[in-house]
């Protein structure tokens, strides 16, 4: 009972958790195995030209330490990688779109569709390789509630967007 | 005043007075940049670094001249029938066009300059995540006053579609502000004994805080003055530092109540807060008299807050937090210091209409939030600061007193927050020392976000943020099962909700 004077039923109300969430494009967790690996590809390089052009001593420990962790971490990325794939997901109602993420720190972002101002979809070079596209949701509250989807198969951006501003442009009238 | 005004729907340029307050600021920046080269002279006058100085104060003029003569000469504005376009730039050209209906808020600032040649600068603000706002520096009242009309005006005539008919008629006498202005309404005019009373009552601790970071920044060039000191030197002046520190210290708390307290006055000074049917008009300041307005479709969300002193005075601040650009939501918010409670309440009623404490059922968070801010407020920073300081010294242990200091005021966090809700909107108050309140109506509401920490996941806890154009609100730690339910109750609010959020 969240009030006193309860006027609707909270029971009968559209739970958020009835809908099934719909996961990003496989080929997304590629690009993302893909982006994590050349950002540690490129520690990796920094790391080894500067064991090959330092001016100072390196210890003989440190250069035991610095690579396990690089390996360490890379492996840890790559967990997380996939875990935030595992996790990220949306849902499409009929009056609202949700968005999950965070491996550890989870959350769940839901814009009815009355309150979106503008939708985007956007997409990389890498993006384009793989065939996914990115959707950007904005509403008037800010950046932090602002949505980015994304990961999405094919035209599947271009068809929510569509269906996302007719359903946004009904509600105004 | 309207018909002499004809020329705001051609090419205007600002009002030429712009040239010298672009000039002033210009000028402000330069040497604010280049503040650190003049302390270093003051104290070490015998260095070369007079040359610098000759150089930065004759190209500071230079810049700042050549500067403010090209900003003036490109910028211009015009009003079309349902926009602003104005065009600036001498080299990248800019052109934008603000349509009428985006625009959120109209308001005149005045500063020293202003004021001795009798101009105003305009701010246009639009909403929207990405800022796009518009700052005429310079124009005269009449001009000034006349943009206003005829803009909000204009506004009004938009959203119904106005028949073309009427359009042509309207457009006779473009600039005649059409509003009946119905007499305003004075909420709070502030005495001299309330700006004395806000003045005192002020977050002194931050004014310490400006004015340490200010010796800081001093700091850095008496160290490489200090460098010089040989090592017997040292003893004596590490015990004569004491001595200062301690009369440092007094002159600190001291010296930042007055400066507290100038500021309030400048700031506040003649503040009247008006309120009409279109909305709230804010007045106030010594030298830089500012005017800011809100429209009351446009408040999101209500906030006041009083500290232990203002609490003792019966007086808080009130925030009215309106739909802006999330750049310049802080610069947007109307802020109405010492309001007493009939006023906050009326301001409350006209927002929250029909407000009635017993719609509200209230809530607390969960008392697991005490141990989450011990932990990691309390006793990881004197753990890690003690540890630090352990080798050198055996009484960093004290650092472990922090621990009960955090535990006690986490405490009184937990007690006093409060959250109420109602099938309309949502009321909460908060605070360590003093207290701070919120209200909230649903249909404001452009998002919620429900999240979870992994401690949270562990205890089935979540926090709740509702955004809005104004700002967020959060609900912390409070279990996952009401959480849920609230979320998909003020989902349903929002989704069924005819009302215009703004």
């Amino acid at each position: 009972m969240l009030f006193q004077n309860n006027a609707i039923d909270l029971t009968t109300l559209p739970q958020l958790e009835d809908t099934p969430m719909e996961s990003l494009s496989p080929s997304y967790l590629k690009v993302s195995y893909l982006g994590t690996a050349i950002f540690f590809l490129i520690v990796a390089a920094i790391l080894i030209s500067i064991r090959l052009f330092a001016e100072f001593d390196i210890p003989t420990w440190i250069e035991w330490i610095a690579p396990s962790v690089w390996l360490l971490l890379f492996i840890l990325s790559l967990w997380h990688t996939y875990e935030d794939f595992q996790i990220q997901g949306f849902a499409i109602r009929e009056r609202d779109l949700t968005y999950r993420s965070g491996v550890f720190f989870r959350s769940t972002t839901v814009i009815p569709y009355n309150r979106i101002q503008h939708a985007e979809v956007k997409q990389g070079p890498i993006e384009r390789r793989f065939n996914l596209q990115r959707l950007e949701i904005y509403t008037a509250g800010g950046d932090g509630s602002d949505l980015y989807i994304p990961g999405l198969p094919g035209n599947r951006a271009d068809q929510l967007k569509d269906y996302i501003i007719e359903k946004a442009g009904k509600n105004e009238q | 005043m309207s018909s002499s005004h004809p020329s705001l729907k051609e090419e205007t340029r600002q009002s030429p007075v712009a040239i010298l307050i672009i000039l002033q600021r210009l000028f402000v920046t330069i040497i604010k940049s280049a503040w650190p080269v003049f302390v270093f002279y003051f104290i070490n006058p015998q260095s070369k670094i007079e040359y610098f100085m000759t150089l930065i104060a004759i190209g500071a003029v230079a810049l700042s001249t050549v500067g403010s003569l090209i900003s003036y000469f490109t910028f211009y504005f015009r009003l079309e029938e349902t926009e602003l376009v104005m065009r600036s730039g001498l080299f990248n050209k800019t052109f934008r066009t603000i349509p009428f209906d985006r625009i959120q808020t109209i308001s005149f600032t005045q500063n020293i300059l202003h004021r001795i040649f009798n101009v105003v600068q305009l701010d246009l603000d639009t909403a929207g995540s990405s800022g796009n706002e518009l700052a005429i520096k310079a124009l005269s009242h009449a001009d000034a006053n006349a943009v206003k009309a005829y803009i909000l005006d204009r506004k009004e005539a938009l959203p119904s579609q106005v028949e073309e008919n009427d359009l042509l008629q309207k457009n006779e006498d473009p600039l005649q502000p059409i509003i009946a202005e119905k007499p305003e309404k004075t909420l709070l005019h502030l005495s001299i004994k309330d700006l004395l009373k806000i003045g005192v009552s002020q977050n002194h601790l931050r004014t310490v805080g400006i004015m340490l970071a200010f010796f800081f920044g001093l700091s850095q060039y008496a160290e490489e003055l200090l460098s010089k000191e040989k090592e017997e030197e040292i003893w004596l002046f590490i015990f004569g530092s004491v001595v200062i520190i301690t009369i440092l210290i007094v002159l600190l708390f001291v010296g930042a109540f007055f400066l507290s307290l100038i500021n309030t006055v400048l700031r506040y000074y003649d503040l009247r807060a008006l309120s009409s049917d279109r909305g709230y008009t804010i007045t106030s300041g010594l030298f830089t008299k500012t005017e800011q307005s809100a429209q009351h479709q446009k408040i999101q969300l209500l906030e006041w807050r009083n500290n232990p002193i203002k609490r003792i005075f019966g007086i808080s601040t009130l925030y009215l937090k309106q739909a802006a650009s999330s750049k310049i939501i802080k610069k947007s918010t109307l802020v109405v210091p010492g309001c007493y409670l009939p006023q906050i309440e009326a301001v409350r009623n006209s927002y929250f209409t029909n407000f009635d404490k017993g719609d509200f059922k209230e809530y607390s968070i969960s008392p697991l939030v005490i141990g989450r801010i011990v932990l990691y407020l309390g006793v990881l920073p004197s753990f890690i600061l003690g540890g630090l300081y352990l080798m050198k010294t055996w009484w960093a242990f004290l650092y472990l007193g922090w621990i009960p200091i955090v535990w006690f005021l986490a405490n009184l966090y937990y007690k006093k927050w409060r959250y109420a809700i109602s099938p309309k909107g949502i009321y909460l108050t908060k605070g360590f020392l003093g207290q701070r309140a919120a209200i909230l109506l649903w249909y404001k509401v452009q998002s919620v976000t429900l999240k979870q920490s992994p401690f949270q996941q562990r205890k089935a806890l979540a926090t709740l943020d509702f955004s809005t154009a104004g700002g967020n609100l959060t609900i912390p730690y409070i279990p996952l099962v009401h959480a849920k339910e609230l979320k998909d109750y003020v989902l349903y609010a929002v989704e069924k909700s005819k009302e215009d959020w703004m």
